[in-house]
């Protein structure tokens, strides 16, 4: 082995471990989204509750110089907001597309607001001291959350009720459990992961909150559970692949392949045409919970 | 002696409208009650305030002589109540046992669920009862029957000593219905006490030990099967004189060309290639011809052939339907022929619900050149007016109770919706008119109203295909029925011939 | 629409109180608002500029839901539209006015429409969820476009992030709109804007094929029975949800800036949601719903030197709410029809 292909196979690996970062705040949202979704509310809010999350962790991370108390503050505020979004779509039944629009307006005007009360800047804030930030922990109970997930899901009491509540509510209803109980506890355990999704964003992946810093994740995390069919373990491979396309897309800036420059916006724009293809069926389809968005009746 | 099921002067009100009023009820403990009564006469209702889905205005339950207040159906489950819906509780795309699951004793949230031990649970209640269950299968790849049994057992699971079952024979044909009532029998033995909510008066007679009859909210009647008969309870249901007599059949001779002629017929659905064996099959003018069979069974493709024999492909034989070969036709051709169809569900097939009654009197006749005035560019716009007016006489003429053409198609009773459906149907003076389950869920005034309009139709020399899973009705206006099963027409009555068993045994297949 | 009128207020009442906690009174800020949106000339130029855009997406999403379809993705198709209207500028810069005029808005509308029909083809023929879809398809247009205007077509005398002017053909040099209105960014697009409700609005209410849409829309198996072709109804349907997303183009491109700004649309797409939402989908109510989110916008920018606490991104704080209230109150509506029964 030559000193060249040492130096490219440590290219690779950082590479593998820079993807499995990247994928950290997917995966926490993906599964939040899993949760919403699995019970029967379709989860567009997923993008507003981890720009919360990322905003709440990184302020509070900052003021106390501790990460673990903005992670558990994040993990607070994304309940905090769940509720609030709960009761608009459990309790008045709104439309659930609508509301959870509405939802990522509502915090993308909040967190500035917030912002310039705290710091007097709509901007990025403070920088959070290098030592009092995650090194590895959020990837390490991201992955230990796939395995609690998983296991609660099939092995369990709750686990079976909520997979009814999404695949037929009046089935689980009429057996005595109420539907609408199994999501508000799944709404509001969405809130808390996709918020903790944001958290690492803002404590494990950078070191301050800057404006919109989630660019989009939420509809990723989105996407790689569509594309995961809504499973905890393939929706994690999915936000896998998109953590390397996003590692791609930096490691490509500026240096063309075969002389060819390869644009960063086709390589960020991926996960949606994957996504798309998944949902048209020209790679393994798709199907979502029989009864997702249907709450109405 | 108590009874293992009292209600005492129960009233629920929605609104202003009395759903149940003064509804006193006993059943004994170890018999068959059965509950009858028509659409909307609030049977249902006070089932479920039985089971605790919904709460009485006034009046108290009393289960085993012990009296109770339900705040949900769970509670009511553990006084051992057992309840199988008339649409099954069932998630289709899960296994039997996870849908058995549910029913769990265990309500812990993290609950521990070891399959394999549930697995020889759910398989000892089975044996214990007779049952026998695919386990693993999944919910949709089960036959009807399997899945009431699975119903059924869920309803028993909780150690239930009380099972109520809300028209279970309306999806069953009538072999599986026969299949059903033994095991009811036998559970009856065990010493289960049943009550069973159904329409159909003949079952209650051979099934129950004891009859309520519900009508308009209030209970009419009580009695022992093995003292009354088919006409009282019917009569007690209704609230007036109803005849079983089959129409008078006036001979009168039409051209004697055939409406619909199909010779040795057999299509394919060019898309899901399901087919259907048609065979020989003739309405002539001046005929109403029945066409009967269990729900499902290919009467649906067979309209839908009728509606859109563009999707279809002979395998073999013709199609001739106004003397012409009906399978060279596409849907807007078709509506150019003078044909109209009832659609078996007017909510689904028939109507928008959210529109007014103006907007559904055109759902499906918009091409007509009556409804329409022509603009500049040849534009087609509606002429909302002269609907509006028609769709005021029909309202008028058919004594349809509706606030005006603006209310919503929602807001008006069933047997409204339907006469509103038939009006718009029998607006545009059809030839041939396709009947699918003309009278479901409609009160008796708009049962007489259609069935004359039927028959009087059918005296003026137009052809009617009667497709209905209500035997009686069958028998009544038919000239001849023909039977189908398993998407193939496997018997062929002549009027002199009409024999219930016959068509019950033909529509669960035998031959 | 009162029910809406309500929500909206309830909404922004309790949008209002949040400035409450930047230590501010609700009411001063209400009155910045409205001396913002309508105060000047000018001030109502801007406010009727992004009613205009508003009215073209609330129109886009209120003709797809007709149809039974959710458009979610107005966003990427009036991006697609405005690209397409850019570049078909460009292509082109000798064309004489009115018609270099005619090829942008064809270009922006045909870019506006095929990029809808897209999702409205797999929903149609592969079940894909159109909401899915067309959220995917908004990542994808807002990278398309940013690599098309950066790389492709940029401005070669700015560092912005923008695309090269188009040519003086393009621009309607004596808009009597503009005029009257102190050279704000309004334009004659508005008057399409609102020829276009007022289009949309007889189309549903009085030609056949716009009750078979709404048949379609509301009960799809009934318009199967009956005869209409459902699927060609739909997708006719999302190419003109689209087509109307992408007439933001002359709202912008054509009427106001002549080139393509990269973040020019302050969300007009999800926005146009709530317009369609207060309207309840009838075209002219959408006029007035139209009017005053974008009087809500408009007045919401000046709050950053009007106050020192509140900055604009407190419109968002605005529209969330009036969302979520206007949401409420039609769950209130439909309630009230249902008990009517």
């Amino acid at each position: 082995m030559n000193s060249e292909d040492i130096s490219n196979s440590a290219l690779i690996l950082s590479m593998i471990y820079a993807a499995f970062r990247l994928s950290t705040p997917l995966i926490f949202a993906g599964l939040g989204g899993f949760l919403s979704e699995r019970s029967g509310l379709v989860q567009i809010g997923l993008e507003g509750f981890m720009l919360i999350g990322a905003f709440a962790g990184a302020c509070i991370g900052y003021q106390f110089s501790s990460p673990w108390l903005g992670w558990f503050f994040a993990f607070a505020c994304g309940v905090f907001f769940a509720a609030i979004y709960a009761t608009f779509v459990i309790r008045l039944k709104t439309n659930q597309i609508i509301t959870g629009t509405a939802f990522n307006l509502l915090v993308a005007g909040v967190i500035p607001f917030l912002s310039k009360i705290l710091y007097n800047s709509t901007g990025a804030t403070p920088t959070i001291d290098l030592a009092f930030r995650f090194q590895y922990e959020p990837l390490v109970m991201a992955i230990l959350l796939i395995f609690i997930l998983q296991f609660w899901f099939q092995k369990t009491n709750s686990g079976l009720w909520v997979k009814m509540a999404g695949e037929n509510p009046k089935a689980l209803e009429s057996s005595g459990h109420s539907p609408n109980t199994i999501r508000w506890v799944c709404t509001l355990l969405c809130g808390g992961l996709a918020a903790l999704g944001g958290a690492s964003l803002s404590l494990y992946l950078s070191s301050s909150y800057s404006p919109m810093m989630t660019s989009g994740r939420g509809f990723m995390a989105l996407a790689a559970l569509i594309f995961g069919r809504w499973r905890p373990w393939s929706m994690a491979l999915a936000a896998l692949l998109f953590g390397l396309a996003d590692v791609l897309q930096v490691q490509l800036q500026g240096h063309p392949v075969m002389g060819i420059e390869i644009p960063v916006q086709l390589i960020q724009i991926l996960p949606a045409v994957i996504t798309i293809l998944a949902l048209s069926g020209l790679v393994g389809r798709s199907q979502a919970p029989a009864a997702l968005g249907n709450t109405e009746k | 002696m108590t009874y293992a099921v009292e209600l005492r002067n129960i009233a629920k009100f929605y609104g202003s409208h009395a759903a149940n009023e003064n509804v006193s009820l006993a059943v004994e403990t170890g018999h068959i009650h059965g509950i009858i009564g028509e659409n909307g006469a609030g049977k249902s209702t006070a089932v479920k305030i039985l089971f605790g889905l919904e709460k009485p205005d006034q009046g108290e339950i009393f289960i085993f002589g012990e009296k109770v207040h339900w705040n949900s159906s769970d509670e009511a489950m553990n006084k051992g109540l057992g309840m199988v819906h008339q649409h099954f509780m069932l998630c289709e795309n899960e296994s039997a046992l996870e849908n058995f699951l549910l029913m769990r004793e265990e309500r812990n949230f993290f609950g521990m669920i070891d399959r394999k031990k549930e697995l020889q649970k759910a398989e000892m209640l089975a044996k214990k009862f007779g049952f026998e269950i695919p386990w693993n299968e999944k919910v949709k790849n089960l036959s009807v029957g399997v899945q009431q049994r699975l119903e059924i057992l869920k309803a028993l699971s909780r150690n239930s000593k009380i099972l109520i079952l809300d028209e279970p024979t309306a999806v069953l044909t009538p072999q599986e219905i026969n299949e059903l009532f033994a095991q009811l029998r036998e559970l009856k033995k065990q010493g289960l006490t049943i009550l069973i909510i159904t329409h159909k008066l003949k079952e209650v007679l051979s099934l129950c030990d004891d009859i309520t009859v519900f009508q308009k909210g209030k209970i009419t009647g009580e009695f022992k099967s093995d003292k009354t008969n088919i006409k009282e309870l019917a009569e007690k249901m209704v609230g007036r004189e109803i005849s079983f007599e089959k129409r008078p059949l006036h001979k009168k001779n039409f051209s004697n060309a055939n409406k619909i002629e199909l010779s040795n017929l057999e299509i394919q659905n060019q898309k899901n290639k399901s087919t259907l064996k048609l065979k020989n099959f003739n309405v002539a003018s001046g005929e109403i011809v029945g066409l009967a069979g269990v729900e499902g069974n290919g009467q649906d493709l067979f309209i839908h052939f009728l509606n859109r024999p563009e999707n279809w492909s002979a395998v073999q034989g013709l199609a001739k339907i106004f003397g012409q070969n009906w399978l060279e036709k596409n849907i807007r051709e078709i509506q150019n022929f003078p044909i109209s169809f009832f659609p078996e569900d007017r909510l689904k097939w028939g109507a928008v619900s959210d529109f007014d009654l103006t907007k559904n009197f055109v759902l499906g006749y918009e091409n007509k050149n009556v409804f329409q005035k022509k603009s500049f560019l040849n534009i087609p716009l509606m002429d909302w007016n002269l609907v509006r007016q028609k769709t005021l006489d029909s309202i008028k003429t058919d004594h349809i109770d509706a606030q005006s053409p603006e209310s919503p198609f929602s807001s008006l009773s069933g047997g409204n919706q339907q006469k509103l459906v038939v009006a718009r149907e029998l607006f545009h003076n059809p030839q041939l008119i396709i009947a699918s389950q003309p009278t479901r869920g409609v009160d008796v005034g708009a049962i007489e109203l259609i069935h004359e309009k039927l028959i009087h139709l059918q005296e003026c020399g137009a052809s009617i295909l009667l497709i209905s899973s209500e035997m009686d009705e069958l028998i009544k206006l038919s000239d001849r029925i023909y039977v189908i099963s398993k998407n193939e027409i496997v018997d062929h009555l002549l009027r002199n011939e009409f024999d219930a068993s016959r068509i019950g045994a033909a529509m669960g297949g035998a031959r | 629409m009162k029910n809406s009128l309500i929500g909206f207020f309830i909404g922004l009442a309790v949008a209002l109180s949040f400035t409450l906690f930047a230590g501010e009174n609700p009411i001063h800020i209400g009155w910045i608002l409205t001396k913002s949106a309508f105060g000047s000339p000018y001030d109502l130029g801007l406010t009727l500029y992004y009613t205009a855009g508003l009215i073209f997406t609330g129109l886009s999403v209120s003709v797809a839901f007709k149809a039974g379809l959710f458009n979610i993705g107005a966003e990427g198709q009036l991006l697609i539209g405005s690209l397409c209207a850019t570049v078909a500028g460009l292509l082109f810069p000798n064309l004489p006015f009115p018609i270099s005029v005619c090829v942008a808005t064809l270009a922006a509308i045909l870019g506006g429409g095929l990029w809808a029909l897209f999702p409205a083809w797999l929903k149609i023929y592969r079940g894909s969820h159109e909401v899915i879809v067309t959220m995917m398809m908004n990542l994808i247009a807002a990278g398309l476009t940013s690599w098309v205007i950066l790389k492709v077509i940029p401005n070669p005398d700015s560092q912005n992030p923008e695309s090269a002017l188009l040519s003086a053909n393009y621009i309607f040099t004596n808009d009597p709109i503009k005029k009257i209105l102190g050279d704000s960014p309004a334009s004659w697009a508005l008057v399409i804007a609102l020829l276009c409700s007022f289009l949309v609005w007889y189309f549903f209410e009085k030609t056949k094929w716009g009750y078979q849409v709404q048949v379609t829309g509301a009960n799809p198996f009934a318009a199967d029975r009956a005869g209409q072709p459902t699927k060609k109804l739909q997708l006719i349907s999302f190419f003109i949800s689209g087509a109307l997303a992408g007439g933001v183009a002359l709202v912008e491109i054509l009427g106001n800036s002549g080139q393509f700004k990269i973040g020019f649309s302050p969300d007009f797409g999800f926005i146009g949601i709530a317009v369609a939402l207060m309207a309840r989908n009838n075209p002219l109510g959408l006029v007035v719903s139209a009017f005053l989110m974008g009087a809500l916008h408009k007045g919401a920018s000046d709050l950053d030197f009007e106050t020192t606490t509140i900055t604009r991104d407190f419109s968002k704080i605005i529209q969330g709410t009036v969302i979520l209230f206007i949401s409420v109150q039609g769950y209130a509506w439909f309630k009230r029809k249902k008990g009517s029964k």
